[in-house]
């Protein structure tokens, strides 16, 4: 007999609603339970029974990362965790054990409070390079999490780097509703993407100058008088020194950098700013992807604040809608006793905290013992494909103590751990969803755990128990902490699990408008810092730049080179930018790369580049090619793309054949929020030797 | 009767929804090989500079029935939809030849392989994997 069960699919983070046909214990079938399904989770089924899943509990008995392992109970790897982490605390001291969390994100908070337990400052997750950047940026300019678009009353909305038709197909009708609406949609993206082909007005920005860009989309809005006086004037510090610095962006400057043409920029400039409500749809890690990112980031939001378009209906909203409050998502605080990783380096991050570690040079501090020694690494989801250069992160895996990595999958990563967990897919254990809106919703367990895997709240949960750590809402039964995380919205365990689909809360926070007339913003200033006071307040020891100042990543490496000489050998050696990472309909990081029918959709390995450029090259579509870094060389197929942008080729990461990350540097790094530049490094494109494809 | 399985180009976005969902209504999850009888084309717009990819498949005009001598093309009374008996074809490649859409390919043994327009699923009233994914409404029967 076939049941059907509903959940939320969570091979991406868009958690589409879905439908799985199970027969004996097992899925046999999905069907989209809302509008529809992306090529992801209509695969799903190779995505639960993959060959890479992990059956049982593994203990290494060959070299580190010769992927030799034994099979033993999840008992036995229990006790030897427990028992190894705790010598590492008495030997080193808490501070040497890392905990660390990749994809997905509902278990955080737990791990969190292991740590915490633990006595650890080192929480780290893969949002060392992804997302916390953007927060940052937000934080240092108003305080708080970013407040997202109103879409339901905005007459302008600006996607700043954000190809929703690829990256979050679910809000592909939401974006057309709009339009039929009337709302003005402008585009922000170097290469003309099917969500640019739809905007009113299409700026293409090279990658990595949106901070020039918006300064000088500032510079109109200032020079002919379309800022909000009112707001600037009572709500924004620095206000007059912003208005100084964009001064010298002109939009013919502005040109020069951005290669947008200066009356686009002026046209958008009035757009955003006289037909408003308008509101600015952001993107976790495109524009904080470069050198400059958070100043870049701190520039568009700047033009939230000018424009008085900061908590209005249909602006950027704290809280556009009523939300069923729960426990522990973005709750739970960091223990800060001791010095964490990437502390010392970017001091701003953990100003405006974001209760996690900043991680980007694990690897380097594995190696080279400094600050201080790590020497444990206790990981769910390692996935070392989320560093540039990633090889040498496992280099450095191989040298810890003791590595434990708790997986669905057998990663590569895993491959260097001493022991390895099996975790459960989504489909196999109760979790509730993160906060998002009125209704509070889980995904159910459908279908009995994968051989031996376990949820992993209930792992952190088991080594605590066998650890002696107590903590206030873990110590009891998971079912007992699931009622800790729904108690704030008045729905029990049981009602949900009835309705799997979603409840409505029973108590929901109101929805806010203009929240700062009666709350400061939390910035030092209690105003929108457009001259942030954190920054100002590591200038000397960190040189960074209070206002939301542009450093051009092109000019920025080329005086590090030393002299015009070497600059211009450098840019004939590597005259492309490299952009990584910008999403494939069917990858998502690393994990669906496994997945044959998405790898066999296209060429998995797929470079794009412009046909001017593949011209000059003396390319064709279906090449192999060579692209090569400063730093590092990877083959791939080239794709000739109209829509890429002239001088700049695309390249999707997480490729375990061609990994896109091996080509940017370790220390090619934002100095203010330690993230990489992986939107726009240096690179050339030649064919390999073997010739054409 | 007579169905159409169509694509809207215009409102195809290239999500490649539609191409695993093809798979996964007629193969099992082992079957690493398997491929969508959908395909994947370039649409492009030199003035614009722009192009995308946009997934058709099988329309079901029919036109292929009439070029079929042994008789292994036919139209499905019950749901209208152009259906085949690999048993009876003969490999001749003439189907191929005439599809407006370059829908019909080949399998190992050179017999002809296509979209079914999920018929099993049509029969039990439901729409066609591709459709029912669709987030964009971009296909219709």
């Amino acid at each position: 007999m076939t049941e059907i069960r509903q959940t939320f699919c969570s091979i991406c983070s868009s958690d589409c609603p879905m439908k799985c046909l199970i027969e004996d214990g097992r899925i046999v079938g999905v069907e989209p339970a809302g509008g529809g399904l992306c090529s992801k989770g209509a695969a799903a089924l190779q995505y639960v029974y993959n060959k890479d899943r992990i059956k049982t509990a593994l203990k290494r008995v060959g070299e580190k990362g010769s992927g030799k392992f034994e099979a033993v109970s999840m008992d036995e790897a229990l006790s030897i965790t427990a028992k190894r982490l705790l010598e590492l605390r008495e030997k080193y001291g808490p501070e040497s054990v890392v905990f660390y969390a990749g994809y997905p994100k509902w278990f955080r908070p737990a791990l969190l409070r292991f740590s915490n337990a633990f006595g650890s400052p080192n929480f780290c997750t893969e949002s060392s390079t992804c997302f916390q950047a953007y927060a940052l940026s937000w934080a240092l300019t108003f305080g708080g999490k970013p407040a997202g678009p109103d879409l339901k009353n905005c007459r302008t909305l600006v996607l700043w780097s954000r190809n929703i038709f690829h990256s979050d197909i679910k809000m592909g009708p939401v974006l057309r509703d709009l339009k039929k609406r009337g709302v003005k949609i402008i585009d922000v993206d170097p290469r003309n993407t099917v969500t640019a082909r739809e905007a009113d007005i299409r700026l293409d920005p090279i990658p990595g100058t949106d901070g020039a860009l918006a300064l000088a989309m500032g510079n109109v809005i200032i020079k002919e008088g379309l800022y909000d006086k009112a707001f600037t004037e009572k709500y924004v510090y620095g206000f007059k020194e912003y208005c100084d610095y964009a001064r010298g962006f002109t939009p013919e400057k502005a040109q020069e950098i951005t290669g947008v043409g200066a009356a686009k920029i002026i046209e958008a400039a009035r757009l955003y700013a006289k037909n408003s409500p308008s509101a600015i749809m952001f993107s976790a890690s495109p524009v904080v992807h470069n050198i400059n990112g958070v100043q870049n980031y701190r520039a568009v939001e700047a033009l939230i604040a000018i424009t008085g378009n900061y908590d209005i209906e249909g602006g950027n909203r704290v809280r556009a809608a009523a939300a069923a409050p729960l426990n522990e998502f973005g709750k739970v605080i960091r223990k800060k006793e001791s010095e964490a990783i990437g502390q010392r380096e970017f001091p701003a991050w953990f100003d405006c905290s974001c209760e996690e570690a900043q991680c980007i040079h694990l690897g380097r501090q594995i190696l080279t013992g400094e600050p201080y020694p790590l020497k444990g690494l206790f990981a769910m989801g390692m996935n070392h494909r989320m560093w540039p250069k990633p090889s040498k992160l496992n280099e450095a895996l191989s040298r810890l103590e003791f590595y434990v990595d708790t997986d669905i999958f057998m990663s590569e990563s895993a491959k260097y751990a001493d022991i390895i967990l099996p975790a459960q897919s989504f489909f196999e254990h109760d979790e509730i969803l993160p906060q998002r809106g009125e209704a509070v919703r889980m995904r159910p367990a459908i279908i009995p755990p994968y051989g031996d895997a376990e949820n992993d709240i209930v792992i952190i949960q088991r080594l605590m128990k066998l650890m002696g750590l107590s903590d206030d809402v873990l110590s009891g039964s998971y079912d007992e902490y699931m009622e800790y995380i729904l108690s704030p919205s008045g729905v029990s365990l049981k009602e949900l699990r009835n309705k799997p689909e979603g409840v409505p809360g029973k108590n929901l926070i109101k929805p806010v408008v203009k929240s700062y007339e009666t709350k400061r913003f939390s910035t030092p200033s209690g105003k929108v810092e457009l001259y942030s006071l954190v920054l100002e307040k590591y200038r000397e020891s960190q040189g960074y730049e209070p206002l939301p100042h542009y450093t051009d990543f092109r000019e920025k490496t080329a005086r590090k080179l030393g002299s015009r000489e070497k600059a211009e050998e450098f840019k004939k050696s590597y005259p492309l930018i490299l952009n990584t990472g910008s999403r494939r309909p069917q990858f998502f990081h690393s994990r669906t790369y496994r997945m044959s029918w998405l790898k066999n959709l296209e060429e998995a390995s797929l470079v794009e580049m412009h046909p001017d450029d593949a011209n000059e090259r003396g390319l064709r579509d279906g090449d192999r090619v060579n692209i090569s870094s400063p730093v590092g060389s990877i083959e791939a197929f080239l794709s000739v793309n109209l829509s890429c942008h002239p001088r700049v080729v695309n390249i999707y990461h997480g490729n375990e054949s061609a990994d896109a990350n091996e080509l940017i540097p370790e220390d090619y790094l934002d100095p203010v929020s330690g993230f990489p530049g992986f939107k726009s490094y240096f690179c050339e494109v030649r064919k390999t030797d073997e010739g054409s494809n | 009767m007579k169905v159409q399985i169509k694509t809207d180009t215009d409102k195809c976005v290239g999500c490649l929804a539609c191409m695993t969902a093809c798979i996964a209504a007629h193969y099992s999850f082992e079957d690493e090989d398997a491929e969508s009888f959908r395909s994947i084309r370039r649409l492009k717009d030199e003035k614009a500079g722009f192009q995308k990819n946009i997934c058709i498949s099988c329309t079901h005009c029919g036109g292929c029935i009439n070029v079929c001598k042994s008789g292994a093309i036919f139209r499905d009374e019950e749901t209208g939809l152009v259906l085949f008996d690999k048993a009876l074809c003969t490999g001749c490649k003439s189907c191929a030849e005439v599809c407006p859409v370059s829908a019909i390919s080949y399998d190992k043994e050179g017999k002809i392989k296509k979209c079914d327009g999920c018929v099993d699923r049509v029969r039990a009233g439901k729409a066609p994997a591709c459709v029912s994914v669709c987030y964009m409404k971009a296909i219709s029967i």
